[in-house]
C-alpha cells in the first residue's frame, strides 16, 4: 500500500474538507469515466 | 519531464516508489540546484534532502544525507563514505503474470476472487477522470475513513490528494453501480507506482485481491511490459507476506544515507 514516510497522522473530517476545498481541478468538469471494454472478465476458478 | 528524473533516467538509475512528477507535486517536493547544477529534491519545508543528490557534471552522488535511495546504488556508488540505513522494501510485478493465474503460487488468490465474486457479483473496472463520480467517492471515502477507526497512515494528506484528485485513478462497482474498492498509481518510465487500494473488508471477502487483479490486467491492456512498484512493507510482518502472495518478480531493498 505504499512508502514509509516521516509524517504520520488520522484522516479526520476536518481534513478531509480542507483537502477537498483545494481542488487544483476545480475548473475542469468536462470530462466523463467510462467503463474500460479492454478488461476481459475474470475468470471463474471452479478447480479450487 | 521534472530535471531530477530526467537525470536519473540518463544515468540508468532504477526510480524508487516516490519518484513521479505526481508524487512530488502532492507532497510538496521541491526541485532545487545551486551554482554547481546540483539536482536536490527538498520536502516542502526545505530542511529535509528526500532524494540522493545529482551532480549533473559526473555520473557520481555528492555527499549528504537523504531519506530514501534507489534499488541498484549501493555505498560504492558515493563519493564520500556513506552510512546506509534501511528503510523499506520495494516489491515489482509484472502485471502480465496476473492473466492467467494459473498454478500452485496463485491458488490463495484465486480463492479470494472465487469468494468475492459469490460476495459481490462481477465488479467492473472503471477509469475516472478529475471531479467525475465524485460524489460517490465521497461518500465511498467516508465509510472506508469509519471502518479504520482513526489508525494513523503515513502521509494522510497525500493520500487524500490522490483520492479526490489522483490522475489516475480506476473504480471497481458491482452491478447496482456502487463503488467497491479504488486504487490510485502515478508514474514514471519505467514504473507504474501503485499508491492505493481501498476497500472496505468487512463487506465482504476477497475484495483486495480482486480489486489488485483487476488493476494488474488493466494495467497488462492499456501499458503492456510497464512494470509495477508497489512500494514496501512499512516493516509490518503480514503486509510482507501479503504482498510476496502475489508473487513479485523482484524485492529490492531502499536505503537512506548519512554521512
Amino acid at each position: 500500500m505504499g512508502g514509509k514516510s516521516r509524517k504520520t497522522g488520522s484522516i479526520s473530517k476536518k481534513l478531509i474538507d480542507r483537502i477537498k476545498n483545494s481542488n487544483p481541478n476545480s475548473a475542469k468538469k468536462d470530462k466523463k469515466s467510462g467503463k474500460n471494454t479492454d478488461i476481459k472478465d475474470l475468470p471463474l476458478f471452479e478447480d479450487d | 519531464m521534472s530535471r531530477y528524473l530526467g537525470e536519473l533516467k540518463k544515468r540508468n538509475i532504477n526510480p524508487n516508489f516516490y519518484c513521479s512528477e505526481e508524487y512530488f507535486e502532492k507532497a510538496g517536493w521541491i526541485e532545487d540546484w545551486d551554482e554547481e547544477n546540483v539536482i536536490i529534491i527538498f520536502d516542502s519545508s526545505k530542511s529535509h534532502i528526500m532524494l540522493p543528490v545529482i551532480d549533473l557534471g559526473y555520473i557520481r552522488f555528492l555527499s549528504s544525507s537523504f531519506y530514501a535511495g534507489f534499488s541498484n546504488l549501493n555505498s560504492v556508488c558515493f563519493k564520500e563514505d556513506v552510512k546506509l540505513d534501511f528503510l523499506d522494501y520495494e516489491f515489482i510485478y509484472d502485471p502480465s503474470q496476473f492473466i492467467s493465474l494459473s498454478g500452485n503460487k496463485w491458488k490463495k488468490v484465486r480463492k479470494n476472487l472465487k469468494w468475492c465474486r459469490e460476495d459481490f457479483g462481477k465488479l467492473d473496472t472503471f477509469y475516472t477522470y478529475e471531479n467525475y463520480d465524485q460524489l460517490d467517492i465521497d461518500n465511498f471515502l467516508n465509510i472506508w475513513v469509519n471502518s479504520i477507526e482513526g489508525q494513523k497512515l503515513y502521509d494522510p494528506e497525500v493520500f487524500l490528494k490522490y483520492v479526490f484528485f489522483g490522475k489516475n485513478r480506476l473504480l471497481f462497482k458491482n452491478s447496482k453501480g456502487e463503488i467497491k474498492g479504488i486504487v490510485c498509481w502515478d508514474e514514471n518510465w519505467k514504473y507504474i507506482n501503485f499508491r492505493y487500494c481501498l476497500v472496505n473488508n468487512s463487506e465482504g471477502r476477497g475484495l483486495s485481491d480482486t480489486c489488485r487483479v483487476l488493476f494488474y490486467q488493466y494495467i497488462n491492456a492499456c501499458m503492456p511490459g510497464k512494470l509495477v512498484n508497489d512500494g514496501g512493507s512499512l516493516g509490518i510482518s503480514s503486509l510482507y507476506k501479503y504482498k510476496e502472495k502475489l508473487n513479485p518478480i523482484e524485492i529490492n531493498k531502499i536505503y537512506g544515507g548519512k554521512i
